[in-house]
């Protein structure tokens, strides 16, 4: 398969891309074969660059250690129903701390002061975080998850915890901040750059460089797992949420139950599916 | 190096030791902003769930001891429930072949408050009103309490962006006994059976000097001229919002 490098200064286009099929002069634009430089869209699958998209640029990227307070083990639930009348009543009792949502934090990842909504990632442990991404857990089925968010000026991290039987001890934790920035505007007029002094290849009227990051697939390096598709599960009125990079986390700690007026076994309240794995890619910004 | 180079039958343009791209790999290659699916004011509602009741009765008649008790509590039992033969189509993906990657942005606030959930609102996870990442498409949990889970998921199928919801209860608790309502203690149930009881409905209680007599406080059917109330006064249906912002690429 033939790769072309090749710009069209009628259309004002520049791309990198597999050769199509259909032949024709490997010089002119117009010809079948340079198909994907005129008719990208047509030919997705052959393009390595092309001026006419949009690239995942990365205007900022920066690490940030946030130290996640401990928070305390919670009491067993319980709860008497309409009440207490003759002794008993028509609610439950546990054996197990669990409650939800007893811990809540919020911390700024980063400042990238765009003016406007980017778009960002924010991976930890070799992972892009999905909403409510469980970063650490206890054998007391305390889980401490985080969302990221962005305003127009920062990235944001919420906490949200869910206190078990022991207490969730404190965890510094290391976040990777990329920040991709809105398609630039021209800077140029060449479809194609190279300036010697200083190294730097700039196509598609500079809005592309060569000292510049961008997402991407690309084997080696350091890659971060990236979901593409559903991730968490529920089941017995718990949640398991699978990780970007494999193995997973419920919500409730397996051995919580339930008991009506302290009778019987118990009933578990885990998770009981089998929701095991969910799709995702190997990303980068090398 | 930099600049470009080919070798090894392959391309690559570098700045210095960093190898910005090579043909080895691909560019997450997004389609112009003309085809990004942006949306706003998606309107979801979570169902209520399917409910029951538990009635806790007592009751004592001898010679000198006469007293009677009740409490009821509406009770959810356990189920699971999700729209995924049926997803909310969110919008086509571009007439555009070769489309295998998403980058959302989503906006997610709910717009009413479910029934309190045993004596408590129902926590959100998410933040509200804020622009969160869900990557390539993914799920997030947006409410969570002993015993019940929602969760949202945004993601291509069948050419289409499409959002999935679930939702789940729990199983109720051990330690049932004597379903019959004219033993001396005795629990029973709704219709629907038995379930995770979450909202406190009705309580009676009268001792021997205020005793109603026969047994008034029993479960409504069986003879009680004054049974506890077991009328279902919840809600729990959920509405939530959402904003999206999808853009379209490819990365293979």
């Amino acid at each position: 398969m033939t790769v072309v490098l090749m710009a069209d200064t009628e259309t004002g286009r520049v791309a990198l891309y597999d050769e199509a099929s259909g032949g024709g002069d490997p010089q002119n634009p117009n010809s079948a074969r340079n198909a994907p430089l005129n008719s990208p869209l047509s030919h997705l699958d052959k393009i390595y660059f092309h001026s006419d998209f949009d690239y995942m640029e990365v205007s900022l990227l920066t690490t940030v250690v946030i130290n996640h307070a401990g928070y305390p083990a919670a009491s067993p639930p319980s709860f008497n129903g309409g009440g207490t009348a003759m002794g008993g009543n028509s609610g439950f009792s546990s054996n197990s701390g669990f409650a939800v949502g007893s811990h809540t934090a919020n911390h700024l990842l980063a400042t990238h002061g765009l003016g406007y909504i980017p778009r960002f990632k924010v991976a930890v442990n070799n992972q892009m975080l999905p909403p409510g991404f469980p970063v650490q857990s206890n054998a007391g089925g305390a889980v401490r998850a985080v969302s990221a968010y962005a305003t127009t000026s920062q990235i944001r991290l919420r906490e949200f915890g869910t206190a078990g039987s022991n207490a969730m001890a404190a965890q510094s934790s290391t976040y990777t901040v990329m920040v991709f920035g809105a398609q630039p505007s021209p800077s140029n007029n060449r479809l194609i750059d190279f300036n010697p002094s200083t190294g730097v290849l700039e196509l598609g009227l500079g809005r592309w460089r060569s000292d510049r990051r961008y997402l991407q697939v690309v084997p080696g390096g350091s890659p971060f797992g990236l979901l593409m598709g559903r991730n968490v599960d529920l089941a017995n009125g718990a949640a398991r949420a699978v990780l970007p990079s494999g193995g997973f986390v419920d919500s409730v700690n397996p051995s919580l139950r339930l008991y009506l007026l302290g009778a019987g076994a118990g009933t578990p309240m885990q998770y009981n599916g089998s929701f095991t794995s969910a799709p995702s890619i190997q990303v980068q910004a090398p | 190096m930099r600049g470009l180079s080919i070798s090894s039958g392959k391309i690559e343009i570098s700045d210095g030791s960093r190898v910005t791209f090579t043909t080895d790999g691909t560019l997450v290659n997004l389609l112009p902003a003309s085809y990004d699916l942006n949306l706003s004011d998606i309107d979801f509602t979570y169902p209520d769930f399917i409910k029951s009741y538990a009635y806790y009765w007592s009751g004592e008649h001898t010679t000198s001891i006469k007293s009677e008790g009740c409490s009821t509590a509406i009770t959810a039992v356990p189920q699971n429930w999700n729209n995924f033969s049926s997803p909310r189509v969110l919008g086509a993906l571009p007439a555009v072949s070769g489309i295998d990657f998403l980058d959302i942005l989503v906006y997610p606030r709910r717009t009413n408050t479910p029934s309190n959930w045993m004596g408590a609102a129902i926590p959100t996870p998410p933040q509200q009103n804020a622009w969160t990442d869900m990557g390539g498409g993914s799920s997030m949990i947006v409410e969570q309490a002993l015993g019940m889970a929602r969760s949202v998921t945004v993601q291509i199928s069948g050419g289409n962006v499409v959002l999935l919801a679930q939702q789940s209860v729990a199983d109720y608790p051990t330690g049932w006994w004597s379903t019959d309502p004219t033993e001396n203690i005795a629990f029973t149930y709704g219709s629907n059976g038995r379930g995770l009881p979450v909202s406190g409905r009705d309580s009676k209680e009268a001792l021997s000097a205020h005793w109603p007599g026969a047994y008034a406080f029993q479960r409504s059917g069986v003879g009680s001229t004054n049974p506890c109330a077991t009328s279902d006064n919840t809600n729990y249906a959920s509405n939530w919002r959402f904003d999206f912002r999808i853009a379209f690429g490819r990365r293979s």
